[in-house]
């Protein structure tokens, strides 16, 4: 009895402990700024690192830094009550999928006025890219200056390929078909997707310019500036058929469209980035791989918008938040700080045997934010690897290191001035008219496309199916509003 | 019976109703106060929320979530249109109530039939070890499950198709063949679910009082008899219940069931295995659905439970007024 | 067999009136055919779990392993990553437990307040119960009232009391306490002077075994498989449960699979971060173990032909 007596007073007095407490406000002069971000989950030396960093940071521009860095399976769920609810943040990162929807809400604060006082931002991230992510003229965000073109790769199996150097010339879907069957002939593996398919086949051609709708969009190419239901048009019927005849000659993953994941070994991989990529997806494989383009280089809002920071609308330091976000796109040290950690524990400084060129060496994999997330890569310093003397030669007395070359600067950069612009890079499709429209086809997309997308399908049959069905829930209402607010953005 | 006197004592006491205030009173609301604290700080407080699904949600900015809600724009019944106005919602709506009647006869003839017969085992100890073994299937998620399920059923390294070759037949594209379907859902809905279903009814004939069987015995009742005319009026109560409560879900489905193990319910299983559950995940992880809408088919659901759950109390209440919810 | 045989001898009734032999045999072959298509996807998770990725990957699944598909790779992946796990399993342990002991308290007060029929507020507290099995606020209230009202937000406290009571518990146990509490019992103590929470503690509680295990049973199971708090408020990776870590491993794998941009950036961590199959499969499987075991320790108020009181009907 008595114990229960307590135990129940035990249960009011947590409750009643719990509705006392109350907001428990720090008077500070110096102004946190709370970044929430996308990554691993939070470090686990993060206290330590945020110590260096606000000393910094109190100097340079006089405020301090809280990041919240959510873990990537958290995260859909978390970004979205956050922002829903307005917990005070004062930077979300955001990408294409969540932007629009967000500042609809009107969660995030209008920078149009604002960047103006930050030139640093301005000056390294180009006009062009500040426009993408403008909606109705106002600017809510600012990308993350990186590689904000897309460009794919056919990413093969260096040890399956070795007889087969033609793969290197293999820059359409219809290319690979000749090396892919020899390589499955020979070793038995194949083309490995997931239920998501190869989106590049439609993401490669047409823009859908924010629309998250793949089955509209205008062509890269054409230099028609009409909207269209994209996979009725023959280039991507055509590939399609080629993806469907790949299947059902088995040379891709027969579970395709119900598969949840495609890793470990196989014969061909479609992977979005540049060439020095190749060395991480080898890792990510298990094996070394070799890579041939995938079609060419293309620029749009989406491929803008990847990773974006906002501000939100009810921060108390907006003007802080983006200075902050000027000084991690400007200043090495703390851009350092953020992808690679603390220095000393997670990485340190190296230079290289031969150039002397500084290099950032990690010591070990803990530090878990994503430097995607952050700012531009252009003023991050290079990961750089411990040098290994060939065979023959002496090891040297001291560990040395080398830097690579810069491939940011050699490859990104280059990529991105290289790149095919969408002739809607800066038009922004207000979709209030056609909303409902817009969910329900998507929603159709989402059931359709591992069928179509992977080969498992007949196109012949399935995207009929498909348009059938979106054109039952007001498609072409949506191509005909898309086109009147495109006709009209470049008339004017 | 003690049911019965409480019966006539209740009668009696029915025409003075204001009765007065009792120590009674004041004990049993002391014992139920910590319970009642819980009800309004995590189910009542939360409950403001269902007005989203009128209004056009808008942050205020510098303002709470409370406070922007109440500031947003009232849209009466515009959100439910989008749900209502779905192709598919004549689809949806056959799916998730056939699946549910399916499941609601299950689940109260399989668990109250194997709890019986598995109390008339001779051994206690195989009983346990069954039980035990049955209950199994509850220990693993979803997400495994479909793992699993997963496993036995592709085309071409699954275990069912090795084993159909095995015997001399060809290999089924289960995944692409939505005529399987209904018969897979509800076949791993039973098989995850029995072991579990049947505790309840088990504690119940552990409850039953052995003198009424040792009565029946002396009356020369037989086996099936005993079970017809003690087990079954004595869990009369319980599976009333357990009806009531699913008949207020009819509106609802176990998302992992139909989305996870149906791989996400793409074509060609959509129009077999979509429910309102797997639509409205669809509506909340998409971006272009406003949350008022996503509420909006939330609520409905909510809505109709409830009235369909009042109805099969008051039918209840009709019959037999101990046996009825509220 | 010889202790259950003696334990029945006892009752001469009881044992007269048994099935017959031949319906006993039938039943035992039906329970074993259905506690074996329960039983054996387990075993199967675990041959999973043991079995080489490459052999899974290139030629499907396998119903047993010999010792060229054997690898014990999966378990030495968990077995370098002991701390972090133990961690986990301490967290399921300790939420578990201290959620089933408040969740059964809470439920059975109200489920006994409810099963008494004289009491003045009744119909009130029915409803109380009753609103929330069918309507909620949603996740973007219960988010706001949890993290800014309650301040629940990255504490233990916010993995344990939102799960403590279900309307669903409480009405099966207000169910039991009405068909199997004789009103008798209550009203012979009243009479004795004995005061609510007296009956309740010292007559109710200890006759009412079979229920408060399975109401702790379902509890426990709830708070042993639960994920979802975790994902929406726990950011210290400290407070993450086995199951947690567990749909985190899962999560990840998906968010990563479908963003190419984050794949890139991580990409040399990936073999860090993405388990194979077999890991999968063994932490679903080192999941399932410690909660089975538990198991058999409610089950023995299920059958243990436990009769009610002394009090007869």
């Amino acid at each position: 009895m008595k114990k229960l007596l307590s135990m129940l007073l035990a249960v009011v007095m947590v409750v009643s402990m719990f509705a006392c407490l109350g907001a428990s406000a720090l008077a500070d002069d110096i102004p946190t700024i709370t970044w929430y971000m996308v990554g691993g989950g939070q470090p686990a030396n993060y206290d330590s690192w945020k110590a260096k960093v606000d000393a910094y940071l109190e100097e340079k521009i006089g405020v301090h830094l809280d990041v919240q860095c959510i873990s990537w399976g958290d995260w859909g769920d978390r970004r979205s009550v956050i922002v829903q609810t307005n917990e005070p943040y004062d930077i979300m990162f955001t990408d294409s999928g969540s932007y629009i929807g967000d500042v609809n809400m009107g969660a995030f604060a209008d920078l149009t006025e604002l960047i103006k006082e930050t030139p640093g931002l301005t000056d390294v991230i180009p006009e062009d890219y500040l426009k993408a992510c403008e909606i109705d003229g106002k600017l809510y965000a600012i990308p993350a200056y990186k590689d904000s073109s897309m460009t794919q790769y056919f990413v093969w199996t260096e040890e399956y390929v070795a007889d087969h150097p033609e793969y290197a010339d293999a820059h359409t879907l219809a290319d690979i078909g000749p090396i892919l069957e020899a390589v499955h002939d020979e070793t038995g593996d194949v083309f490995l997707m997931n239920k998501d398919g190869i989106s590049a086949i439609i993401g490669n051609k047409y823009d859908n310019f924010g629309t998250g709708l793949p089955t509209i969009g205008i062509s890269y190419t054409s230099g028609e500036n009409k909207i269209v239901p994209v996979f009725e048009q023959e280039d991507v019927l055509a590939d399609l058929r080629t993806m469907h005849e790949y299947f059902n000659a088995g040379l891709i993953n027969s579970d395709a469209a119900v598969a949840d994941e495609a890793t470990g070994i196989c014969a061909l991989g479609v992977a979005q980035g540049w060439p020095s990529a190749a060395k991480g997806w080898g890792e990510g494989r298990g094996c070394p791989v070799v890579v041939s383009q995938f079609e060419d280089t293309v620029l749009s809002n989406d491929t803008v918008q990847g990773s974006m920071a906002c501000i939100s609308a009810s921060s108390e330091h907006p003007l802080e938040a983006l200075k902050l976000l000027e000084l991690v796109n400007t200043d090495s040290w703390l851009r350092d700080a953020l992808a690679y950690g603390e220095e000393g524990v997670n990485f340190e400084y190296v230079t290289d045997k031969d150039t002397g060129e500084t290099g950032v060496f990690k010591l070990n994999t803990d530090w878990t934010l994503a430097a995607y997330t952050q700012g531009t890569f252009f003023d991050m310093t290079l990961e750089a690897t411990k040098y290994e003397p060939a065979e023959g030669e002496e090891a040297p007395a001291e560990d040395q290191y080398v830097v690579p070359e810069n491939y940011y600067v050699n490859e990104v950069q280059v990529q991105n001035e290289n790149a095919t612009p969408s002739p809607a890079l800066g038009f922004i499709f207000d979709a209030t008219p056609v909303a409902d429209e817009l969910a329900a086809c998507q929603a159709i997309f989402a059931e359709y496309k591992g069928l179509i997308q992977t080969g498992t399908g007949d196109p012949d049959v399935e995207v009929p199916n498909m348009m059938e069905a979106m054109r039952a829930e007001g498609f072409d209402d949506i191509v005909a509003e898309a086109q009147s607010q495109f006709d009209a953005w470049l008339a004017g | 019976m003690g049911r019965t006197e409480g019966k006539k004592r209740r009668t009696e006491l029915a025409p003075k109703k204001r009765r007065r205030w009792t120590k009674d009173d004041t004990e049993l609301t002391l014992l139920s106060l910590p319970t009642f604290v819980w009800y309004i700080l995590f189910c009542y407080l939360p409950m403001f929320g269902v007005i989203i699904a009128f209004k056009d949600y808008k942050i205020t900015p510098g303002a709470g979530f409370v406070t922007s809600l109440l500031k947003s724009d009232w849209v009466r019944f515009d959100n439910f249109k989008y749900f209502f106005g779905l192709r598919d919602f004549p689809q949806i709506l056959r799916n998730t109530l056939l699946y549910n009647v399916a499941f609601i006869i299950l689940d109260i003839v399989l668990p109250v039939l194997f709890a019986i017969m598995i109390s008339n085992i001779y051994s206690k100890r195989k009983s346990k070890t069954y039980q035990t073994l049955m209950f199994m299937p509850h220990f693993m998620s979803w997400v495994v499950v479909t793992y699993f399920v997963y496993a036995f059923l592709i085309t071409d390294k699954g275990l069912l198709n090795a084993l159909i070759r095995a015997l001399g037949g060809e290999g089924i594209n289960w995944y692409f063949e939505p005529k399987y379907w209904p018969y897979i859902l509800i076949i791993m809905h039973i098989w995850k679910s029995i072991g579990y279903s049947m505790v309840v009814y088990l504690a119940s004939i552990t409850g039953i009082d052995s003198t009424l069987y040792e009565a029946a015995v002396l009356d020369g009742a037989s086996k099936f008899q005993q079970g017809r005319y003690v087990t079954l009026p004595s869990l009369k109560p319980i599976i009333i219940m357990m009806f009531i409560l699913s008949v207020g879900h009819i509106f609802s489905t176990d998302f992992g069931l139909f989305y996870q193990v149906s791989r996400g319910a793409n074509q060609p299983l959509t129009p077999v295995v979509a429910t309102f559950d797997v639509k409205i995940y669809q509506m909340l992880t998409s971006n272009s659905v406003s949350l008022g809408k996503t509420a909006a088919a939330s609520l409905f659901q909510s809505v109709v439970g409830c009235i369909t759950i009042l109805i099969a109390n008051g039918i209840v209440r009709k019959v037999d007024r101990a046996s009825a919810l509220i | 067999m010889a202790k259950e045989k003696k334990m029945h001898q006892g009752d001469g009734v009881t044992r007269l009136n048994r099935i017959k032999p031949a319906t006993n045999a039938i039943f035992n072959i039906f329970f074993l055919v259905l506690a074996l298509a329960c039983f054996l996807p387990i075993v199967f998770i675990f041959i999973i779990s043991l079995t080489n990725n490459d052999v899974i990957r290139r030629q499907g699944y396998q119903l047993y392993v010999t010792a060229e598909t054997f690898s014990g790779e999966a378990y030495k992946y968990l077995w370098g990553q002991r701390q972090t796990i133990l961690h986990a399993l301490w967290v399921s342990v300790y939420v578990t437990v201290l959620g089933t002991v408040l969740g059964v308290a809470l439920t059975t007060l109200m489920g006994y307040v409810l099963s008494r029929r004289e009491y003045r507020l009744n119909g009130f507290m029915a409803i109380v119960v009753f609103i929330p099995m069918i309507f909620g606020g949603g996740m973007a209230a219960s988010y706001m009232v949890n993290s800014q009202i309650l301040h629940l937000r990255d504490t233990m406290w916010i993995l344990i009391l939102p799960l403590a009571v279900s309307s669903f518990n409480v009405t099966i146990t207000r169910t039991f306490f009405r068909t199997t509490i004789p009103d008798e019992v209550i009203e012979s103590a009243k009479i004795d002077g004995a005061s609510q929470f007296t009956i309740f503690s010292r007559i109710v509680l200890p006759i009412s075994k079979p229920v408060l295990a399975t109401i702790g049973l379902f509890l426990a199971f709830g708070y042993w498989n639960d994920w979802f708090q975790a994902q929406l408020y726990i950011s210290s990776d400290n407070l993450r449960s086995l199951q947690a870590m567990l749909n985190a491993m899962q999560n990840n794998l998906a968010y990563l699979t479908k963003n190419p941009t984050a794949l890139l950036s991580t990409a040399s961590d990936l073999k860090k971060n993405m388990p194979q199959e077999s890991v999968r499969m063994a932490i679903a499987f080192v999941v399932a173990v410690p909660i089975a075991c538990v198991y058999p320790f409610f089950q023995k108020y299920f059958i243990s032909g436990l009769t009610v009181g002394a009090v007869k009907g």
